[in-house]
């Protein structure tokens, strides 16, 4: 594997970047494989890497008092991780990890630092992503406390089915259980409710999105606010 | 350990569970199956109103399908 030339990367913040700060980046960035349940940020520890995902998908997650964890944002080949240390925030009580495989570019702590100290564009593009993330954690919380276990599902699928290419999704049910914070058999009765609305087919192991419109509309009105953002700050779909 | 799965009636329809869970017998699957149950029925901000949960029961099943145990929600 090498780092793409801009033509061909995949991840979008990279994509929309001019071509001197694109070459920046990839004078330093080292592509990995990230595979499912690779730990990229762990709680409280120093963070040592970026990685822009090019593909798959990376959660960030907390722990409920309760000792369950639930989802407090999620990231794809639109965005990066490591939004502490653009802030110069060099640690995170929360936990990032890959719930979907893929691959990413990564660049080193100290090399980002130095990155985004040298490239003024590049910092603002990484900025805007900043401020969509947190759009997205806020809306997560409303969403938590203001929306019924289906519409958050259907919210989910969407945001995971923007991420992802092609329509089938590789989530478990328990894997869902742990996004929203709820118990199993919580989502099997959403996801079978979404089922028979006709915007999904689940099968083990892999939920098939069929009709995104259908989604959007049992979604009622959860999704959508930060993807709306992310194009009209970035100038691109995310 | 066997596994369990807790699928859920609902009217006619069976809400299968795809995934089950290993618990070491069938008192444990009970258990479970009223922890989850309480938990539903006292989380309306999360789970949605009781009523239609009250309308559900588990039908807990082994690897093979045999139901071992019915639960119904409104019996907790």
């Amino acid at each position: 594997m090498s780092v793409p030339s801009q033509r061909f990367v995949r991840n979008t913040l990279l994509g929309a970047l001019d071509l001197r700060d694109y070459e920046a980046v990839r004078a330093v960035a080292e592509p990995v494989s990230l595979a499912r349940r690779d730990v990229l940020i762990a709680a409280g520890q120093p963070i040592t890497h970026v990685h822009f995902l090019e593909s798959g998908v990376v959660s960030e997650v907390t722990a409920t008092p309760g000792g369950r964890r639930i989802e407090v944002n999620l990231t794809g080949r639109e965005g990066f991780v490591g939004v502490p240390l653009l802030l110069d925030v060099d640690r995170t009580p929360y936990e990032s990890f890959v719930q979907i495989e893929g691959e990413a570019l990564r660049v080193e702590g100290v090399a980002f630092l130095r990155l985004i100290q040298a490239h003024d564009a590049l910092r603002r593009c990484l900025s805007l992503y900043a401020y969509v993330a947190h759009l997205q954690t806020a809306d997560t919380a409303i969403s938590n406390g203001n929306h019924t276990l289906e519409e958050r599902l259907a919210r989910w699928l969407l945001m995971c089915h923007d991420r992802v290419p092609g329509d089938a999704l590789p989530v478990t049910h328990a894997f869902l259980s742990t996004m929203l914070g709820v118990r199993r058999p919580g989502v099997t009765t959403a996801i079978h409710s979404l089922e028979g609305a006709g915007g999904i087919r689940a099968r083990r192991s892999q939920v098939e999105v069929l009709d995104r419109e259908k989604l959007k509309a049992a979604a009622g009105g959860s999704y959508g606010m930060p993807e709306r953002e992310y194009r009209r700050l970035i100038g691109v779909a995310p | 350990m066997p596994r369990y799965f807790l699928n859920i009636r609902d009217n006619d329809a069976l809400i299968a569970d795809p995934d089950g869970d290993d618990i070491p017998d069938l008192d444990e699957a009970r258990t479970l199956a009223l922890e989850i149950i309480n938990d539903i029925l006292g989380r309306p901000n999360v789970y949605g109103a009781p009523g239609p949960w009250q309308a559900r029961s588990f039908e807990i099943t082994d690897e093979t399908g045999t139901v071992l145990l019915t639960i119904p929600f409104a019996s907790v």
